[in-house]
């Protein structure tokens, strides 16, 4: 076991996964993602995208190595410490469909307070209530118009329900936004946009970003950027 | 509190799968609960055929088929009593009174009772509820007949119509005392016993049909009426007798005497006890039903079952957000017990309701055909009792998609793809 400095997001020791009975298909030896750091990550589908991000999200654990989180290894916690870990630092947008259609826009939004106390009571803290602390981040991103609310929010453009998940994803202030592609069902110039919000969000509530995608031309406007394959020595082999 | 909203807002973004398996389950708990207080009806009702009389007294057989024959005025009796066997209990000391009943003619169908004008003064039904007219009296002439409520509004006779009694039982007799036909004087108020479905004649009109037929058949040259004047109508033998004691604690005492009478062979049976031993031969019936609705609820809940189980698939999506914002796998199994109880708990109360409802408007119809009286009352402690089974079926039905859920949620994690 590596001691892992404190005040990194994420860190990465020696890790490998494979699907049982595969060859692995992860093998990263040393990787860091610093607080507040908004890291562009690419990679082609197929390289192993999904298993980090559920590796980093704490749902699948590592064959071998260490995964950090904020300072607290994986390895040392509980299946049940890590959902704690993952509800209270933890935001997430996927691809597409990322709001639960029953419910309404700000409840959506609302749903990582009602699962995180830390969440709800950051949101209380910096807003006065978690309701307004979810109105200011839709209205930072574009979606402040009152009809807009109260519409069904499979009624919603795919934008707009991207911005939803990024305000959902934003609430809270955790330390921590997972970004897995949620640009590609946008069309161009709704893309930089998006990515233009989201990187100024992130930077204001001083969250760091794991942006992922395969699509390199987004990579401008990051702090960073790698490549998976770089990372990982596995695909290095196939 | 969360989950629950999430569960509830989840059931109505599925609506119609959701109704569809509410319905289903609200029918099968409204089938339930209705065979059960209709069970109970029954069997009070059943109860309820005679009361206040302490001996039912007959040739000797079956203690269920004396009562069968006597208070039912289902079958045949397989022997008659002597007039003076019955002249001689009448007058013990410890009788009160007593209602001869002489059986073996019909109306269409209907049987007639030959009787005394003491059976509209001491039988009793439910709780020591007497007969009432509801219209005319009693029979006072020789031809006059008292019908049963259903009789008079089935056949639709009013008073003073005319009654042509047929010989022997069934609808098709070709033996009918058309010499002799009775008039109406009077009809009684419905009970909700066979008395309704019966006519009252007095023991001498009895005798009075039957002169000129003691082969069976009409003999030729028999006039009719015109015979009666020089015909003793005194009855000869009657099927079986009523008994009421001045003091129940004779009742057993009479019972052995009788039952040991050296004239003839006699029979006397407590009417609660045989009509308590009927009833549980009919009781197989009853269980058989009440297993039925059982197996129905339970076909309920295996739809429900199903449909939570096809519903997951489609749901991996939703299971997975919400695992994405921090839902622990218990709240995922929490959830799909939460959707399986509150069908359940839904369909309880739309089933409860159902059935009052249900019952409030077939009570006059069910009165109407089946002589049953339905009170709309509290649900008994066995009703309730049926529905915690059915709300427990209905958790732990739950436990399966929940279970599925569960383990679909930690094998997916964050990433379904669509």
């Amino acid at each position: 076991m590596t001691a892992q400095p404190a005040d990194s997001a994420i860190a990465l020791t020696n890790v490998e996964f494979g699907w049982p009975g595969q060859p692995a298909l992860l093998a990263i030896e040393q990787f860091q993602l610093l607080p507040g750091e908004r890291l562009f990550l690419y990679g082609a589908s197929g390289s192993g995208k999904t298993t980090l991000l559920n590796l980093l999200a704490g749902v699948l654990v590592p064959d071998k190595g260490d995964i950090s989180l904020l300072g607290s290894s994986f390895s040392q916690c509980s299946a049940r410490q890590r959902d704690q870990i993952r509800a209270d630092h933890l935001g997430f947008i996927f691809q597409v469909f990322n709001l639960l259609p029953y419910l309404s826009l700000l409840d959506n939004v609302l749903l990582p307070c009602r699962f995180s106390a830390r969440r709800a009571q950051r949101a209380r803290q910096r807003h006065g209530s978690e309701e307004a602390a979810a109105h200011f981040l839709l209205a930072t991103l574009g979606l402040a118009d009152p009809t807009l609310l109260k519409r069904p929010v499979i009624e919603l453009s795919v934008g707009q329900q991207q911005r939803v998940a990024a305000a959902r994803a934003l609430i809270g202030e955790p330390e921590l936004i997972i970004a897995d592609e949620p640009t590609s069902a946008l069309d161009s110039d709704m893309r930089e946009t998006f990515i233009e919000l989201l990187n100024s969000q992130v930077a204001q509530s001083g969250s760091a970003l794991l942006f992922v995608s395969h699509d390199m031309s987004l990579a401008t406007g990051f702090s960073r950027s790698l490549s998976l394959t770089e990372l990982s020595e596995a695909s290095r082999v196939v | 509190m969360m989950l629950l909203n999430l569960a509830w807002r989840s059931l109505l973004n599925r609506k119609t799968t959701v109704l569809l398996t509410l319905f289903s389950l609200s029918l099968s708990v409204l089938l339930l609960l209705s065979v059960e207080k209709v069970r109970l009806e029954a069997r009070s009702s059943f109860a309820n055929t005679l009361s206040g009389t302490d001996l039912v007294v007959g040739a000797r057989t079956g203690q269920i088929q004396l009562l069968l024959y006597s208070v039912f005025r289902m079958g045949n009796a397989t022997n008659n009593i002597s007039w003076k066997s019955y002249q001689k209990i009448a007058r013990h000391r410890q009788v009160a009174w007593t209602v001869p009943i002489s059986l073996g003619d019909s109306h269409r169908g209907r049987t007639v009772i030959g009787t005394t004008t003491d059976y509209f003064r001491y039988y009793q039904f439910g709780k020591q509820q007497p007969l009432t007219f509801a219209q005319g009296a009693a029979f006072t002439d020789l031809h006059d007949v008292v019908l049963g409520a259903r009789v008079a509004e089935e056949l639709g006779y009013q008073l003073g119509d005319k009654v042509v009694v047929a010989h022997g039982m069934g609808n098709t007799s070709f033996a009918r005392h058309e010499d002799q036909p009775f008039r109406v004087t009077g009809i009684l108020a419905p009970t909700g016993t066979p008395v309704d479905h019966s006519l009252h004649v007095s023991l001498r009109a009895i005798e009075a049909i039957h002169v000129g037929w003691e082969s069976g058949v009409r003999l030729p040259g028999a006039q009719g009426k015109a015979d009666l004047a020089s015909a003793d109508l005194t009855p000869k033998q009657i099927t079986a007798f009523l008994v009421g004691l001045k003091s129940k604690m004779a009742t057993f005492k009479l019972q052995r005497a009788i039952n040991n009478y050296r004239g003839e062979p006699l029979m006397a049976i407590l009417p609660g006890v045989a009509l308590q031993e009927l009833w549980q031969m009919i009781g197989v019936a009853e269980q058989a039903l009440l297993a039925i609705s059982a197996l129905v609820v339970l076909t309920g809940l295996v739809g429900m079952l199903s449909v939570l189980l096809g519903s997951l698939n489609e749901r991996r999506r939703e299971l997975a957000i919400l695992r994405s914002v921090g839902a622990r796998p218990w709240h995922i199994m929490m959830l799909m017990l939460l959707e399986s109880s509150l069908l359940t708990l839904a369909a309880c109360m739309l089933g409860t309701l159902s059935m009052y409802a249900l019952l409030a408007g077939a009570a006059p119809l069910i009165q109407a055909e089946l002589g049953l009286k339905i009170t709309l009352g509290a649900l008994t402690l066995w009703q309730w009792q049926l529905l915690a089974m059915v709300m427990l079926a209905g958790v732990l039905a739950g436990l399966l998609p929940g279970w599925r859920a569960w383990r679909n949620s930690l094998a997916d994690g964050l990433s379904v793809r669509l």
